[in-house]
């Protein structure tokens, strides 16, 4: 079931075409990935995603399109997390999650339990009573997706949010992502870092004005020499892979270095 | 030139002692808020350049290229010219230095007219090193974004070793990825909770350490469980051949 759907998306900006007859399907539990380069319009299609840039019409949540009339229903369907939209209201971490169950109108006892359970999945013990200035940047980014989340969205949207995070830091977020897609979120990954795709069920790639569809996590990377082409880093585990793959030393491509060496030396 | 940090403490970090070596590429892992040092002096202990105090040089010896700059102006064209003004060139040196500088970033000079605002996140980086070369630094710190693709990383890069060999600069890089640090430094720092655990020159560094390893390290390392002999390397094809002969 479709739960987003962009119509023939045309935009421009200072004189110069952005997104030319673009159109996207997603579906209800879809972990899609977007990859896109630099310029390809990533934080700009974000922006239009989320309603930052107005549009009419274009996208619609639910079968209800955005316009003006729209707009206050259709964000409260999303959750946004990008590096061109970090601010904090408050002075407190904990403020700062109460904030929009507050605006919600949420009472006490809801906001409470709703607290405590982000406190559980994402392991916030330490960081719930600090002060936001005190937040190192990847602390800031991790209670960002949190915050994404607090109203409970149906669909998660992430521009290159996780991509800058220590490797340690990015893999706790993609499994807590993962679980939540399990449990019915919609994500949408538009992103340059490959790292960060593994669990899509879909992956589009954002080139010339336009969005194709590369198909499987495992279709994108058998196309590795167009990617590279391109401008993609390609993950070491991916890389390492294929070019072992190529020498007959392994038989597929593997995205975790254990069960990789397993395979080899045994 | 030489930098150090000699007992520094401020809100963020607890007597930090640091060198960093001249003329060499020295990468910084997971280290938060050093570029307030730079902006703000409340701080006990001193920041030495050479053996001398910082205050004692001018404020453009240091440039901090951040992930998030501040702009101060609309228009690209009039942020250099800013920068012409704030270096007191006359005209002939600033057309000459702009014109080899958007060479360096791989600026067209069209970009001139753009509105700052219009820029993509890797255009307002490389607008930040270009304005921050205008200064002529000796020592530079660079913030790395792992977001920004292999072209973009390749011009990085590029631009980081020609300032190391030909302009004689020092050069710290700041970043979480330690794949990134690891193929381009010379030394490498390691910090939790901004304080350094372990500091050491990049071939020497990971054989005494656990974590972070790079990848290529990583693969060595559990290579040698199964006891073959991987070296470690810094390419992944000279990687390959290794393990060729090894299966």
């Amino acid at each position: 079931m479709t739960i987003l759907k962009i119509n023939n998306l045309n935009y421009s900006r200072d004189d110069t075409i952005i997104f030319s007859n673009l159109n996207l399907n997603v579906f209800k539990k879809d972990y899609i990935s977007i990859i896109g380069l630099n310029k390809s319009g990533k934080t700009t299609l974000t922006k239009l995603l989320c309603a930052i840039i107005p549009t009419d019409n274009i996208f619609s949540i639910n079968d209800i399109f955005l316009n003006k009339q729209t707009v206050l229903d259709y964000i409260e369907h999303i959750g946004v997390v990008s590096n061109s939209l970090n601010i904090f209201l408050t002075k407190k971490v904990k403020d700062e999650l109460i904030l929009p169950l507050k605006n919600l109108g949420y009472n006490e006892l809801k906001i409470k339990k709703i607290i405590n359970d982000l406190i559980t999945f994402f392991e916030l013990e330490d960081l719930i009573s600090k002060n936001t200035n005190e937040l190192t940047k990847d602390e800031a980014t991790y209670l960002q997706i949190i915050i994404a989340l607090v109203h409970n969205p149906e669909i998660l949207i992430l521009d290159d949010a996780i991509s800058s995070l220590p490797l340690q830091l990015k893999e706790k977020i993609l499994l807590k992502l993962k679980k939540l897609n399990e449990k019915g979120l919609t994500i949408i990954n538009i992103t340059s870092d490959l790292e960060t795709i593994y669990d899509s069920n879909k992956v589009y790639l954002l080139n010339n004005k336009s969005i194709e569809e590369l198909g499987n996590v495992e279709q994108v990377f058998q196309e590795d020499n167009y990617l590279r082409k391109l401008g993609f880093k390609i993950p070491f585990i991916i890389d390492l892979s294929i070019k072992l793959k190529f020498y007959g030393l392994l038989d597929k491509i593997y995205y975790n270095l254990e069960a990789l060496e397993e395979n080899l030396w045994n | 030139m030489e930098l150090k940090f000699v007992n520094i403490s401020n809100r963020e970090f607890e007597n930090l002692n640091l060198t960093i070596n001249s003329n060499a590429i020295t990468g910084i892992y997971n280290v938060y808020n050093l570029e307030k040092l730079f902006n703000d002096n409340s701080y006990k202990g001193s920041i030495l350049i050479n053996n001398s105090s910082i205050f004692s040089y001018n404020e453009s010896i240091v440039s901090y290229i951040s992930l998030n700059p501040i702009f101060y102006t609309s228009k690209v064209k009039d942020e250099f010219f800013l920068a012409k003004r704030k270096n007191k060139l006359n005209n002939e040196e600033y057309l000459k230095k702009i014109e080899s500088i958007l060479k360096i970033v791989k600026f067209d000079k069209k970009i001139l007219e753009k509105e700052i605002k219009y820029l993509s996140t890797s255009e307002k980086y490389m607008l930040n090193i270009a304005i921050n070369l205008i200064n002529n630094p000796d020592i530079i710190f660079l913030e790395n974004n792992q977001e920004f693709d292999n072209n973009i990383q390749g011009i990085i890069k590029n631009i980081i070793l020609e300032l190391k060999k030909k302009y004689k600069k020092t050069i710290i890089i700041i970043s979480n990825n330690i794949n990134y640090l690891y193929d381009l430094s010379d030394y490498i720092v390691i910090l939790k909770d901004n304080n350094v655990i372990v500091s050491d020159k990049t071939n020497i560094l990971f054989k005494n350490i656990s974590n972070p390893l790079p990848d290529l390290i990583k693969f060595s390392n559990l290579a040698n469980s199964y006891n073959k002999k991987i070296k470690n390397y810094k390419d992944i094809k000279d990687l390959i051949k290794d393990v060729y002969k090894n299966v």
